[in-house]
């Protein structure tokens, strides 16, 4: 039997426990606490696998009659990140990522090439999402980590870049953000605030109190559940309304939905759980060796999501997104179980528009219009990742996918780059100048991210 | 036997970092000999949510409304600088 044969026999709940429990034990984490995170990750995967198999069996033959019976053709279910996390964790590149990922920190901040140490390991499951993908795009390991790599220089220069403007606007010292589905909107809301500004629309201000009381229903994740639930099953079932058995099939399909919707994200937090030791035992050790270099620690965007204008404006734009998902003719993406992770795609953009929700709303709708084409694009690559990452979908399941991750344009370009030798260099090239631009053009790159710099401060710079 | 206090830990999913949170704060206290249980919620509930049942709201966001229970912002716990402070003041509003 070949390792690559033992490997897929025993699944990643059984490979990843163990090697997250030899990893822990390396990291000098007590027996029993690695035993635990081990344990906890294992049955983390295995449930991810089953619920994802669950919720898709209840919905796909709605689903698949809602495209056929209507003129609803959107075939592609969208499952949750947490799916998205497991495939990257499961993934070849998810077992090395957290050792690699901080790897490449360290030899960043040696370079100064950033400022910001990312202390938050439990999101470097995104740089190995980047790299599971395209280590399935392209066959290869080795690119899958290249694919890693990119994504984290871009997000640590991101993370840079955004400093002031968001630690001054949230009011976290020291803080940086590196959440790649957060950082990586952060040159589309630049260069759309500018526009909107040329054109006087930042001149509108909502007022967040009321919109956010009227609007907090759509935050409720079962509610939502139920809702998108029951309308798959009567668009679907709309011709035979008559009949008792495909009124059974919608309230199924309703509360199935609703069910899957409600729980599945809390199976992550064993994921989660399972890591704390690691990434407790690694954060000790690398603040210990803190220089007199004034270095930002990394954090989730999850610090954010409570602002008013951001909840709000990540609420406002839940409705659009089923509206932009029905009316585009090229979308094929059922957006369910991501709708509540807007606050994430929106956290960063708020400081740029100085918490100017109508502003905020148009950068969101006009970018999901743009996203919604790239996840149509990406999710057969996403469904083949999760089969391969252990999820048992019906054989009739024309795709499943996560919203939060599946719009973003950084997935997109990383996988066709780096198809290319020639469009790789070209890649270092965008950070070459990134890079330079942050060291030699200071001011202006903060004032774009809407930090106002003062005078006296700009003269230290 | 005494009934365990309560703290919910808010975070933006609920899930992850509130997660980290809630660790913290059990062995933090338990090293201090206070034992409490914690459980966790995302921004977005919190409006829905009654408040009897807890005794402190532990956050990782900046909340702006007015809950009836004391909070406190635990973002230093996820960082490492300042956490005692942040322990003593969940202390002083807990007892």
């Amino acid at each position: 039997m070949s390792i690559n044969e033992i490997f897929n026999t025993l699944g990643s709940s059984i490979i990843l426990p163990l090697f997250i429990f030899i990893f822990a034990l390396f990291l000098r984490v007590k027996v029993g606490k690695a035993f635990r995170s081990a344990l906890m990750i294992g049955i983390a995967l295995l449930l991810i696998g089953i619920l994802v198999g669950f919720f898709t069996n209840q919905i796909t033959p709605s689903v698949n009659d809602m495209v056929k019976n209507s003129n609803v053709h959107l075939p592609y279910i969208d499952v949750g990140w947490g799916a998205a996390a497991a495939i990257a964790f499961a993934s070849k590149v998810g077992l090395l990522v957290i050792p690699f990922a901080i790897g490449v920190n360290l030899i960043a901040l040696v370079l100064r090439l950033t400022d910001t140490l990312n202390i938050d390991v439990w999101n470097y499951w995104h740089y190995a999402f980047v790299g599971a993908l395209t280590a399935a795009f392209t066959g290869s390991i080795w690119l899958g980590f290249l694919a890693a790599l990119i994504a984290e220089l871009f997000s640590l220069f991101l993370a840079d870049w955004m400093q002031p403007s968001a630690a001054k606007y949230y009011g976290y010292e020291g803080i940086s953000f590196t959440t790649i589905s957060s950082v990586e909107y952060i040159p589309y809301a630049v260069a759309v605030n500018w526009i909107l500004d040329k054109i006087g629309i930042g001149k509108i201000h909502l007022e967040p109190k009321v919109l956010k009381e009227r609007l907090q229903f759509f935050g409720e994740p079962a509610f939502i559940g139920l809702v998108i639930g029951l309308a798959i099953g009567l668009i679907a079932y709309w011709h035979s309304l008559n009949t008792f058995q495909s009124w059974v099939t919608i309230l199924l399909d309703g509360i199935g939905t609703a069910a899957f919707v409600q729980i599945f994200p809390h199976i992550p937090a064993l994921l989660m759980e399972g890591l704390i030791p690691i990434s407790n035992s690694l954060k000790e050790t690398l603040s210990k060796r803190k220089s007199k270099r004034n270095i930002y620690l990394g954090m989730d965007t999850a610090l954010c999501v409570g602002e008013a204008s951001t909840l709000t404006s990540s609420l406002i734009l839940i409705p659009i997104a089923i509206f932009l998902m029905v009316v585009l003719p090229y979308n094929k993406f059922l957006w369910i179980a991501d709708l509540t992770s807007f606050p994430w795609f929106i956290a960063l953009i708020t400081p740029i528009t100085q918490g100017n929700i109508l502003k905020n709303v148009i950068i969101g709708a006009s970018y999901l219009a743009i996203g919604d084409l790239i996840i149509t694009k990406l999710t057969p690559l996403f469904t083949q990742a999760a089969i391969s990452a252990g999820s048992k979908l019906p054989s009739e399941a024309v795709g499943i996918g996560a919203g939060s991750e599946g719009i973003s344009y950084f997935h997109w370009l990383i996988y066709h780059a780096i198809a290319h030798p020639l469009t790789i260099v070209l890649v270092f090239l965008v950070y070459g100048i990134c890079i330079w631009a942050l060291k030699h053009r200071r001011n202006a790159m903060y004032r774009a991210t809407g930090y106002i710099v003062n005078s006296s401060e700009s003269n230290q710079l | 036997m005494k009934e365990k206090k309560v703290i919910l830990v808010v975070c933006g999913s609920g899930i992850a970092t509130s997660t980290a949170a809630a660790q913290e704060i059990k062995e933090k206290l338990a090293e201090r000999g206070i034992y409490v249980e914690t459980r966790q919620t995302n921004v977005f509930a919190l409006a829905s949510r009654n408040f009897e049942d807890v005794s402190l709201i532990a956050s990782t966001c900046r909340l702006e409304d007015d809950y009836g229970v004391p909070v406190v912002n635990v973002v230093p716990l996820l960082t490492g600088i300042n956490e005692d402070k942040v322990i003593e003041e969940i202390i002083k509003k807990l007892l």
